[in-house]
Parts: structure tokens; C-alpha cells; sequence
């Protein structure tokens, strides 16, 4: 988190305008200056990342492997002609629209919108105090 | 973080730049004339179906057509107008940038009416496509969609300017735009020019469903989170949980609608999935109303005096219980019950009026009495709309969920269909009340629209002179 955006969630903090717990968390959280600290996170964040990492590859490649057993089974009844074809319809449909919105997700957080995630209600209410004032 | 990745900073832009209040107004007024066409229709076939049909014997006003007016004004009138009054409201606050062009939202405006008032007249002509919830002419369906890609360029804009991570409501609203469309698209070419049989069948049940959880959740949902914090004056108590929210909608919704078809000839593998990815949707729900639940928390007699918060929670409430039904009455044990009842009904005045018309109800006590720079007129009608459409549409709701029960077990004893019809009348009788409540509800508030709107123009003249 850049400084900037740091000392502004800190002094809206201070200010009293936001009152839930998690804008100061997100402060003091990363506004440790000391060595240890930068390392405690450092070990933390990998220790986060292996555990993360470990749990996809666990659920993730038998839920791949069985939904691409399932498919082929699904296209195997389709090649049998009218009987199975029209099943298929729905499932190209859900498939479409989810295809397009895993790749947006990507392109999200690729894009850094999942780095702050509380970041942008702060930003919404400060965007609405300041419109009011200039009615 | 990377600055790059960092919101951008306030312009100085003057909310009269971003916001064309006239043209809310007008889309919240005309929502409203809709709303009350709708439920004109609804109370007619309430009476048909206790045998007082005012207009028997006239073919232009028979039940069937009033039928399909009914559930069509509501979806495309009311709804579909409220939210883009809110949305004209909420997107260029939002982004700080103004729509498109307002001479597009204005041409928008006027098409959109003429879509709406041609499948009115349409209906009750007699001319239906064979789509529930879709029985639009098909002359009309390109224009329709040419309308739905005009409203999503026209906000969509704003948004892709918008530089830097996205508040929750936009993530909904560009979902939304984008599965509208879609939606559209699915249910009323595919089943009429590609698929026929089973396969259009199961389309429909997509579209249907797809109309209330693709189109009308994400933009309900999309306008509480941003209402809610603003009127209670504090961050929405998690942002990351209302992400999650919003993506496990995106990924369990679409699969939903099959579940209209259980124990039909839809392959099963379809029909079990349909009632798994429900199931998962009624788990994001939870997270949704959790997480509006702990920002009210600490401010809960806010509840009691904020009619606008008071509107929007008892939809969230609304919300949650039609989702936990929904849960449950989709599995296969069910839905032998309560088929082709009655509770399907109940059921889906409890969302459509319930949840989403409340929140529009909401949004519009907030902002019109704001835009014309004036409290409303009778704070009395005010408690008097809430209470009667509330009362009214939770009588209604468990009348008929109630009664979808027992015509079930009727039906699966095999009794004769004329007995299910005999003891279904008084629930019937009470349904027509429980209507009436309602309807009195809108005309309290239509009064009180009338006498705000009145004293706001005595007070410019007053103002002038």
C-alpha cells in the first residue's frame, strides 16, 4: 500500500469518520517500519501463499479431472443424435457466460483490483461527502 | 501499492454535471404508472379467480392477457424503469463522470416506453410469443434488444473510464448490463428460430430465472450497496465479503433455471445440477445479508426513523426467507408437493414485490423528495404505504405458499381437481385483500408524491416572486 493512501485511510481514521475495525487493521497492519517485522511478514505471506497453493492442487485437479470426465461422457451422448443433443444447449450457455467472467476475474486481479479490498468503500463515501459539498 | 492500481482522486465535478434529476424523476414517475397498471392487472385475475370478474365476456380484457400484462408491466415498467432512474443517480456519482450522452439516455427514455406500451397493447391484442415472462411480440424482441445494448454502452462508459479498483456496486452493474443482454438474447431468439422441443423448454427455464437473478439481483444489489452506506453514513462492513458475494453469483446463478423443470424429460444431470448450484447461491446469500446486518449493527433503531433503511432492510429480510425457501423447495422432495401450486406464486410475489420493489420503493422515498429539495409532504403516508405493502404482500405470500401445500397433497391423493379449487377459494378471497392492501400502499404514496411535488412548486413561485 502506497504511502499516500496509508496516511489518508490513517487520517480519516483518526478523524473519526470510519468506525469499523478493518480500516485500522489494514493501517496497522502495514505501516511497521523494523526489520523483524518486514521478515515476519515476508515468512507470513509465504507461508500463506504454499498453504493456498497446496489446498488448489488438492481440490482443484480431481474437480478438473471428474468435470472433464463428466464433459466427455456429456459430448459422447451428443454425438448420438436428437435424443442427447439438446441437452447440450444449457450447458453451453452456462459455460459461455462463465468462461467470460472467470477470464474477467483474471484480468481483476491481475490488475490489482483485489490488492486492497476495503480500499474502494472508503473511497466511495469520501467521493459522496465531497458531491454533496459542492451542490 | 501501485499508484496506478490507486483509485483516482476527486475531480471537483459539480453533481449537476453527473446527474440529469429530471430524467430520474421521470423515470421514477412513470415506473410508478406501471407499477399501478400491473397491479390493476393482478387484482383483476385475483378476481377472476374467485368468480367476480368484472370484465367477463369482453375478449380484449380476458384474464390470460391480464395475466401477462400483469407479470410483464411489473419486470419492463416498474422495474426495469425504477432501476434506470437509480441507475442514472447512482453511475455517474459513482465514477464521477457523466453518462455517455444525456441526449442518448433521453432517446433511451422514450424508446424504452415505446417497447413497454407496444407489448401492452400487443398482449392484450392477443399477440404472444410462447415464453413465460417473455410473451413480448416478436416483432418487438430486436428493438427491445437493441435498447438493452443503448442502456449498457450508455453506462458502461463511465465505468471503463473509471480508473483503479471497483467499488462492489459497479463490479454488479457491468454484470448486470452484460447478462441482461444476454438473457434477452437467450430466451427469446433461441427458443423461437434455434431449439425447439425439450431443449427450448429448458431455455426458458434459464431465462425466466435468469431474468430475476441476472438482471434484477445484481442491480438491486448493486444500488443497496451503495444506498445503504451512504444513508447510514458508514462503509459497507466488508468490502471483501460483498466480492464474494458478487463473484459466487456470477458463478452459481447462470446454472439455476433448470429448476422450473425438476422431473421433467430435461436429462437429470441438469435438473441435479440446477438444484446443487441453488443450494450454493442461498450459501452467497447469507454472506450478502451477514454483511449487511453487521454494517447496521450498532444502528439498528436507525431502522425505526430512516423510512428509506427501514424499506431496504425489510426487503433484505424478505430476501433472505425467499432464498431459504427457494433452497429448499427446489430439491426433488419438494417439488412433488408443491408443483403447478399455488406456492409458486406466493413465492414469487414475496421476491418481485418483497425485495425488489421495496428497495425501488426505497431508493425513490430517498432521492425524489431530495431532488425536489423538500420533505415529503404527509410523513403519515408514509407509514401508511410501508405498513400496507408490507402486511399486505407477507399476508399474500404465506396465503399462497400456505395453500400450494394443500393443493399438493390434494393432488397427490388424486382427489378430483374440483375439490382443489373448492378449498382453495377462501385462501383466494384473502389473496384479493391482501392485493387490495397493496394497492393501497401505492396509492398512499402516489398521494404523497402529488401533494410533495405540489408544495415544491408553490415554494419556487414563492421563491420567483
Amino acid at each position: 500500500m502506497s504511502s499516500t493512501m496509508n496516511s489518508r485511510i490513517a487520517s480519516s481514521v483518526h478523524a473519526g469518520q470510519f468506525t469499523e475495525p478493518m480500516a485500522v487493521e489494514i493501517t496497522t497492519a502495514e505501516s511497521g517500519t523494523g526489520e523483524s517485522d518486514a521478515s515476519g511478514q515476508k515468512s507470513g505471506r509465504s507461508m500463506a501463499w504454499t498453504i493456498t497453493i497446496v489446498f488448489a492442487v488438492l481440490i482443484l485437479i480431481p474437480s478438473m479431472l471428474g468435470f472433464v470426465m463428466k464433459f466427455g461422457e456429456l459430448m459422447a451422448l451428443t454425438d448420438d443424435g436428437a435424443d442427447g443433443g439438446f441437452a447440450i444447449t444449457p450447458v453451453v450457455n452456462y459455460l459461455l457466460a462463465s468462461a467470460g467472467f472467470f477470464f474477467m476475474l483474471l484480468w481483476a486481479a491481475a490488475n490489482g483490483m483485489f490488492r486492497d479490498l476495503e480500499q474502494p468503500k472508503h473511497l466511495m463515501l469520501q467521493n459522496e461527502r465531497e458531491l454533496d459539498r459542492n451542490v | 501499492m501501485n499508484e496506478a492500481t490507486i483509485a483516482t482522486p476527486i475531480t471537483p465535478k459539480q453533481h449537476t454535471e453527473l446527474v440529469d434529476e429530471k430524467l430520474v424523476r421521470l423515470y421514477f414517475i412513470t415506473a410508478l404508472i406501471f407499477l399501478a397498471t400491473s397491479m390493476l392487472a393482478g387484482l383483476l385475475m385475483a378476481m377472476q379467480l374467485i368468480r367476480h370478474n368484472p370484465l367477463r365476456g369482453i375478449e380484449f380484457f380476458s384474464p390470460g392477457r391480464w395475466r401477462m400484462l400483469h407479470t410483464n408491466a411489473v419486470a419492463y415498467g416498474f422495474l426495469a424503469n425504477g432501476f434506470l432512474g437509480a441507475l442514472h443517480w447512482a453511475i455517474p456519482r459513482l465514477t464521477l463522470q457523466p453518462v455517455l450522452d444525456k441526449r442518448l439516455s433521453w432517446l433511451i427514455y422514450a424508446a424504452w416506453q415505446g417497447v413497454v406500451g407496444a407489448t401492452a397493447v400487443g398482449l392484450l391484442l392477443g399477440e404472444a410469443q410462447a415464453l413465460e415472462w417473455g410473451e413480448t411480440p416478436v416483432w418487438i424482441d430486436p428493438v427491445a434488444q437493441l435498447g438493452l445494448l443503448l442502456v449498457a454502452i450508455n453506462f458502461m462508459t463511465p465505468i471503463a473510464r473509471m480508473k483503479g479498483p471497483m467499488y462492489v456496486t459497479l463490479w454488479y452493474f457491468l454484470a448486470a448490463f452484460v447478462w441482461t443482454f444476454l438473457t434477452y438474447a437467450m430466451g427469446n431468439f433461441i427458443p423461437e428460430y434455434v431449439v425447439g422441443g425439450t431443449a427450448a423448454g429448458a431455455v426458458g427455464g434459464l431465462f425466466i430465472h435468469d431474468l430475476v437473478g441476472l438482471f434484477v439481483t445484481p442491480l438491486g444489489w448493486g444500488l443497496m450497496y451503495y444506498f445503504v452506506p451512504i444513508l447510514l453514513k458508514k462503509p459497507i462492513w466488508s468490502h471483501g465479503l460483498s466480492l464474494v458475494g458478487f463473484w459466487g453469483l456470477a458463478f452459481f446463478y447462470p446454472l439455476q433455471g433448470i429448476h422450473h423443470f425438476l422431473y421433467t424429460p430435461i436429462p437429470m444431470f441438469l435438473q441435479y445440477g440446477a438444484v446443487v448450484s441453488t443450494i450454493a447461491v442461498e450459501l452467497v446469500v447469507t454472506t450478502v445479508v451477514i454483511n449487511f446486518f453487521g454494517t447496521l449493527w450498532g444502528n439498528a433503531g436507525v431502522v425505526k426513523t430512516n423510512m428509506p433503511i427501514r424499506w431496504f432492510y425489510t426487503g433484505m429480510i424478505y430476501y433472505f426467507l425467499t432464498c431459504l425457501q427457494c433452497s429448499f423447495q427446489v430439491t426433488l422432495t419438494f417439488q412433488k408437493i408443491i408443483h403447478f401450486s399455488d406456492w409458486v406464486v406466493g413465492h414469487a410475489h414475496m421476491v418481485m414485490f418483497g425485495v425488489f420493489s421495496m428497495w425501488i420503493m426505497g431508493i425513490m422515498l430517498y432521492l425524489y423528495p431530495r431532488m425536489l429539495n423538500r420533505p415529503w409532504a404527509s410523513p403519515k403516508l408514509l407509514e401508511w404505504h410501508y405498513w400496507l405493502s408490507t402486511l399486505g404482500v407477507g399476508f399474500m405470500a404465506a396465503d399462497l405458499i400456505l395453500l400450494g401445500v394443500f393443493q399438493g397433497w390434494s393432488w397427490a391423493a388424486l382427489e378430483p381437481w374440483d375439490a382443489s379449487t373448492d378449498f382453495s377459494y377462501p385462501f383466494w378471497v384473502l389473496r384479493v385483500f391482501a392485493g387490495l392492501a397493496m394497492f393501497g400502499g401505492l396509492l398512499a404514496f402516489l398521494q404523497n408524491i402529488w401533494l410533495t411535488t405540489r408544495a415544491a412548486a408553490a415554494d419556487r413561485l414563492a421563491q420567483k416572486s
